[in-house]
């Protein structure tokens, strides 16, 4: 047999494993690996349709999965580490002994403690991450979808560009020492999930005006994608002919996306570990007494009208859970209430069970003002699509610069009145969110991880509101729409 | 990390397709666990760069393979296994892969590599040649020595690194080429250094000459000198030429004395040390640095007790005791922010030290005073429970017949929703502290073993952390009380 004939393709009915199938490939890994030692089994199989369009056409369209099976070997105290993506007895036989061989070229022995309670894992949330709707948009339909939102476009002489992606996955991590029993704290149940994501840019022909609208989730049957199309192209139309405007400080009408590209900045620094080191921007002053450094939990850190929480079980949200996922509210009217922290430091510091860990989604709360009524109730201000490029300037402040972009317009007298040359800000997301005018109610958001083409890392999903906000600091004109 | 499917190259890649397709059959037969073979063909290496590379990456495979099966961490300090040769398989590479290259033909930017090589090879005459070449370079306007000096000095890694009877190789060329130097502060840090070897490689007779020598120097230094630059850049402050004043003061004066004056009494001891250090170092102006040596032994406490007498608590009138200040955090029972060391061999090889000194002095009372944190492992649980684990912990490791003393950890947690936990120091640590910033932090929380010797009349003879370096120390501080007990001499007297 050739190794061509060896190689298995994930069928279109089977791209993801179920857990039995996971469980089988794992017990066919631990048969093989002996009694000695440990062996872990990490098992991943992903799937992902992608479309890409540009200039009205399709440029891309790809199915790709794959397989990914990591076996680490823990043998006389040193661990080793191979991976394959082929299910044949010779394939798993040579993976466990390339981990073996690791182990014995690079592995820093360490010594397996002789007395330790045994190790439960605290039980995984039930989520409804899942969407058959999702997993079975096949290429057509995908394809389908995009020229109902290009041909919209091209019939008003603009240039549509985008990207469809639909994925699913399965992960799994389970060690020979407990194959049937309670897992310990770092394998993981099986889970399985689903998510697309959609955006659309159109821009006209004489490149001076750009619009954009997109979406991500879960579930395909909450995305329209001709609305979608149509709102970009809406976008597009009204962009035209942009004015320059002097920079300054503006009152602000921040589309949802804008705003989860401020609340995206806060996210990365809710770390305890660092905050209570006197760093980032929830370091508080230090203790001089304890000789300690406290963080600004229980402080008012934001408008009393902000509440940013997650919880696993929020069927519009739609997170990958993973062990002892539970509700947490970061920041609680205003009043900042957690900070993620990892094992070490909850055993630790706190002496507390289960590790809180990054934020992976969130949903911030809002109000009832529409967007509507946030234009009409504006003297002069800006109204802004989005953000883009941001680099932080300093972190203690949260001090930012990034840029404005597929579409910015003047309101005047409570109307929108012209649209207007893109800027560069400098601003602090934190400063935005305590000079807060009103809030509309929240809606999904478009999320995507940095890299969309990396598949071991599901988006993060945002439901956040539109919200008015004065002094807005713009601090250069940019000519990119 | 390895990918199963590497393009395979060379005959490694056929060992690796002969393996794979061998151990389709060999995995379902497969009963007994065999480290694979991770042999590398080094016959493509054939300059001086790469032959380097060969025999360092041959010397790792070695290391590697002895540390996977022998646990050396656990083993009685042996400063003589550096002259140990080097194993068989470096020795063959480094010559079958520097016998194409001459002596001659390595140019002195090269003499680093072409020394290593040499000494790996065992052609000791072509590296003393080598360095000979590069030691001339240096001193040719060098009336001084220093920069041959620095050349030695850094050369003397390597020799070191090549085992064998090297060290003594470099000594000799050192002695030979800087003896004469006018420069005294060069000639001290010469005598320093080479007194640092032979105390290394426990070469008695040169030590207690180097010694003698280095004190002589040492004394002859004016004050003009000990404040200059090149005075501070030689013996860097704070504390300058005292590490090595001391090491060769203890020499010169000879241990036996010390020992002798605590077979005689502890108070006498406790004088001499004194004596040396505020005296012959002439610090009078710092404080003694081992403040716990000749005080008082509190009585332990704790709130849980293992194979121990909480009435009669420990030091006793009457008996030598090592009382060990251990936590299961800093032997990495779970991974910690705030903690130095987590790796689990720490705390075996200091078990390891407990269980060579119980073998040895088997009237010798250990007691392990250990602090409860809230949690063992990765468990969360009351102090009850985590004494009983920590007990099974010690258990599990030191030698039969210890004492475990388990105090429980006063604390007090900062309001929510900060809520952290802050330790207190327990009754022990505050007693055993005796105003020393060091010793707090080395019994603090999460601290590494750390030892306290205390003799029949309850008091301090030593104090420090626990390990194989200090082990053969600690064992004639050990010896010697036994001798006094055994000499049924009357206890200390303050």
């Amino acid at each position: 047999m050739t190794r061509s004939d060896r190689l298995i393709r994930l069928q279109d009915s089977n791209r993801i494993f179920t857990k039995d199938e996971c469980e089988a490939i794992a017990r066919r890994i631990f048969a093989i690996a002996g009694s000695e030692g440990e062996t872990r089994v990490e098992i991943e199989t992903w799937w992902q349709g992608e479309l890409r369009w540009a200039r009205n056409r399709v440029s891309l369209s790809a199915d790709r999965r794959d397989i990914d099976i990591t076996v680490r070997r823990f043998i006389h105290g040193v661990e080793g580490e191979a991976e394959t993506n082929q299910l044949d007895d010779a394939s798993l036989a040579g993976v466990v002994h390339a981990a073996e061989r690791d182990a014995v070229l690079f592995g820093t022995p360490k010594r397996a403690p002789l007395v330790e309670p045994p190790l439960l894992q605290p039980p995984t949330p039930a989520t409804a991450i899942w969407s058959d709707a999702t997993y079975n948009l096949s290429t057509d339909t995908r394809g389908q979808a995009a020229q109902g939102m290009i041909r919209p476009a091209e019939q008003k002489g603009m240039i549509a560009a985008g990207y469809l992606e639909v994925r699913g996955a399965c992960h799994m991590n389970i060690s020979s020492l407990r194959p049937d029993g309670p897992y310990a704290l770092w394998d993981q149940p099986y889970v399985r999930w689903t998510q697309y994501q959609c955006s659309n840019t159109i821009r006209d022909a004489a490149g001076s005006a750009s619009g954009w609208a997109g979406l991500s989730g879960y579930d395909w049957q909450q995305c329209d994608p001709s609305a979608l199309g149509a709102r970009a192209l809406e976008k597009c139309i009204a962009s035209q002919h942009p004015v320059a405007l002097e920079p300054g400080r503006y009152t602000v009408i921040l589309e949802p996306q804008a705003v989860a590209d401020l609340v995206d900045m806060i996210g990365g620094d809710m770390w305890r570990t660092e905050a209570e080191g006197g760093l980032g921007p929830f370091a508080d002053a230090p203790d001089n007494v304890l000789k300690i450094y406290r963080s600004k939990l229980g402080l008012k850190v934001v408008d009393s009208r902000i509440t940013i929480s997650h919880d696993p079980s929020d069927p519009l949200l739609g997170i990958i859970p993973y062990p002892g996922m539970r509700p947490v509210t970061w920041i609680d009217h205003g009043i900042l209430t957690s900070l993620w922290d990892d094992q070490a430091y909850v055993l630790s510091k706190l002496t507390r069970e289960q590790d809180l860990r990054a934020l992976v989604g969130y949903r911030m709360s809002g109000g009832t003002t529409s967007m509507d009524e946030m234009i009409r109730t504006t003297k002069r201000g800006l109204l802004v699509t989005r953000f883009s490029n941001i680099g932080s300037l300093d972190s203690t402040s949260l001090l930012a610069t990034g840029l404005t972009r597929d579409g910015l317009w003047l309101i005047e007298d409570g109307k929108i009145t012209k649209a207007v040359k893109n800027f560069r800000f400098t601003e602090s997301p934190l400063f935005v969110f305590n000079s807060i005018e009103q809030l509309g109610p929240p809606v999904p958001v478009f999320h995507p991880v940095e890299s969309p083409y990396e598949v071991r890392q599901p988006l993060r999903p945002a439901i956040v509101p539109p919200i008015k906000a004065r002094d807005f600091s713009f601090t250069s004109l940019i000519d990119a729409i | 990390m390895i990918n199963a499917f590497a393009r395979p190259r060379g005959w490694s890649g056929l060992v690796l397709m002969v393996g794979l397709l061998g151990t389709a059959q060999a995995g379902r037969a497969q009963t007994t666990f065999t480290w694979p073979d991770t042999a590398v063909n080094v016959a493509t290496y054939t300059d001086l760069e790469r032959c380097i590379s060969a025999v360092q990456r041959v010397r790792f495979q070695e290391e590697s393979r002895e540390a996977l099966t022998t646990w050396t961490d656990t083993l009685p300090y042996s400063p003589l296994e550096y002259l140990d040769p080097e194993p068989a398989a470096v020795t063959a590479t480094a010559r079958r892969c520097g016998d194409q290259i001459p002596e001659s033909s390595v140019t002195i930017p090269q003499y680093q590599a072409g020394l290593q090589l040499f000494l790996a090879a065992g052609r000791d005459s072509d590296a003393l040649a080598l360095l000979a070449r590069r030691l001339d370079v240096a001193a040719q306007g060098d009336a001084s020595g220093r920069k041959q000096f620095l050349v030695l000095d850094t050369v003397g890694t390597f020799f070191d690194g090549a085992r064998g009877a090297r060290p003594r190789l470099w000594s000799t060329v050192m002695w030979q080429r800087l003896r004469r130097s006018k420069d005294l502060l060069v000639r001290i840090r010469l005598y320093g250094r080479l007194l640092a070897n032979a105390v290394k490689y426990q070469d008695t007779v040169q030590t207690a000459r180097l010694s003698q020598v280095f004190l002589a120097a040492a004394d002859s230094i004016t004050p003009a000198e000990r404040k200059s630059k090149e005075f501070d850049d030689f013996f860097p402050p704070p504390y300058g030429l005292t590490p090595r004043l001391y090491l060769a003061v203890q020499d010169v004066v000879g241990e036996r004395i010390k020992l002798d004056s605590l077979r005689s009494s502890t108070a006498a001891y406790v004088a001499l040390e004194h004596d040396f250090w505020h005296k012959l170092l002439g610090q009078g102006a710092l404080p003694f640095p081992y403040p716990a040596v000749g005080r008082e032994a509190p009585p332990i406490v704790g709130k849980f007790w293992f194979d121990g007498d909480s009435t009669a608590p420990p030091p006793q009138m009457g008996r030598v005791s090592l009382l060990v200040f251990m936590s299961a955090r800093a032997c990495g029972k779970q991974p910690v922010v705030d903690v130095v060391l987590v790796f689990g061999r720490q705390c075996e090889a200091n078990f390891a030290v407990l269980r060579r000194l119980a073998a040895r002095f088997p009237r010798l009372r250990i007691t392990i005073v250990a602090p409860t944190i809230g949690y063992f492992s990765y468990d969360l649980m009351p102090a009850a429970e985590e004494a009983r684990w920590i007990d099974k912990w010690v258990r599990a490791h030191a030698p039969a017949g210890v004492a475990v003393v388990v105090d429980t950890t006063p604390y007090f947690r900062l309001p929510e929703p900060d809520g952290r936990r802050v330790n207190k120091p327990t009754d022990n640590v505050r007693n055993y502290t005796f105003g020393s910033p060091q010793i707090a932090t080395a019994l603090a929380d999460g601290g590494q073993a750390y030892a306290f010797l205390v003799d029949q009349g309850r008091r301090i003879v030593n104090s420090d952390g626990l390990g194989t370096g200090g082990e053969p120390d600690l064992a004639r501080l050990i010896e010697a009380l036994f001798d006094r007990q055994t000499r049924a001499e009357p206890s200390s007297k303050p």
